[in-house]
């Protein structure tokens, strides 16, 4: 239980609570991809259904402390428990309905799932990244060093051009942008290493999801 | 400084295109630990601009008004280049923690001023790896260095 989520869900409901926000920010998008790649989405809305799993299984006392059990990635043991909860749901959509010829299994569509929902994961936990580096550097005056770093980093402008709309030089912008960066990578670690990963494999976990990016 | 730009001051757009997370998912890897990663530890000391001064005013360039400014004019690059090779010699027979780090100091105020003055490189590190470094002794150094070392880091990305 030493990792950022074992510490929290022994802080009562409050810490079960952030753990419920980190899930559902980032793993709800992959989810989602998944979901939408089987044959089962007759089942309903990709978000509703995906919404129904976290409740039902977050609701769950042991359902984390069985995953840290297992040492697995958490977005591995999310999915798993994913495609069992959709086999209850087709089978309560049996019982009630009185359809007996739908497979337990769900069929997967997509030629390679996992791999589209590795990289939602990558496109979610970017964004989680981003969107907390966000906060950081609001909570910090830092709301320029930001916008300076989503501008150079993620629209790729030039920093003549950033400089330009900040009121800073060139240099200062530069700089500026690594201030933020460098908490933007320290955001990304954590949250990998919530999700599971030792701190000495985090650049591995970052590799592989290169890959999957297509980079 | 002005406000920032209304358009970037949120980041509310759901997920990032494939091309995006890749570019900002290389900014997650480690970058390798450097010797010069002490020297940027100990700037950003409270002491760290007074250490500077020191370190530069006692250094193989040594700057006139003791490390308050930046070098101004042009020196020439070959005294730059042997400014930089005594700055070596001193790391290599320093046998103290803060000699080593006013020694590493030196030597990449010796690159920046020829990056500056001469738009040459005279160490050995290419461009991925001194671009970082300037940008990081850039942040963690007083002002004016600040800025002149950003200069310089913005000239690394280009020569």
């Amino acid at each position: 239980m030493h990792t950022w989520i074992g510490r929290r869900l022994t802080e009562g409901e409050a810490g079960r609570g952030d753990v419920n926000r980190h899930l559902m920010s980032v793993y709800a998008y992959p989810l989602e991809v998944y979901f939408r790649g089987t044959s089962d989405h007759w089942l309903g809305d990709p978000s509703d259904v995906v919404g129904g799993f976290f409740a039902d299984r977050l609701a769950r006392p042991n359902f984390l402390a069985d995953w840290q059990s297992t040492g697995i990635r958490l977005r591995r043991w999310l999915m798993n428990a994913f495609c069992l909860y959709l086999k209850e749901a087709k089978r309560r959509h049996r019982r009630d309905t009185g359809h007996a010829e739908l497979p337990d299994e769900p069929t997967t569509e997509a030629a390679n799932v996992d791999r589209d929902m590795d990289r939602a994961f990558a496109q979610s936990l970017t964004r989680e990244a981003l969107s907390r580096t966000q906060q950081l550097c609001t909570e910090q005056g830092l709301e320029a060093h930001w916008g300076i770093f989503v501008r150079h980093y993620y629209e790729e402008a030039p920093y003549d051009e950033v400089g330009r709309e900040y009121g800073v030089d060139p240099p200062r912008a530069a700089v500026m942008a690594r201030t933020a960066s460098r908490k933007f990578r320290q955001v990304m670690r954590d949250i990998l290493m919530r999700d599971g990963a030792e701190e000495a494999e985090v650049d591995r976990e970052i590799q592989e999801l290169l890959e999957v990016t297509g980079a | 400084m002005t406000s920032p730009p209304s358009t970037t001051s949120g980041f509310s757009r759901g997920e990032p295109g494939l091309t995006e997370t890749a570019r900002l998912l290389r900014l997650g890897l480690t970058e390798a630990s450097r010797p010069v990663d002490d020297v940027i530890e100990r700037l950003h000391r409270r002491d760290g601009a007074e250490w500077m001064r020191q370190a530069l005013s006692s250094g193989p360039l040594a700057l006139n008004e003791p490390g308050l400014n930046p070098p101004s004019g042009t020196m020439p690059v070959a005294q730059l280049r042997n400014c930089k090779e005594a700055c070596k010699t001193l790391l290599h027979h320093a046998t103290e923690v803060d000699a080593r780090q006013r020694a590493i100091l030196n030597y990449f105020i010796c690159v920046a001023a020829a990056l500056i003055q001469h738009r040459q490189r005279i160490c050995s590190k290419g461009r991925a790896e001194l671009d970082p470094i300037l940008l990081d002794l850039a942040e963690a150094a007083p002002a004016p260095w600040s800025d002149w070392l950003g200069s310089a880091a913005l000239v690394a990305e280009s020569v």
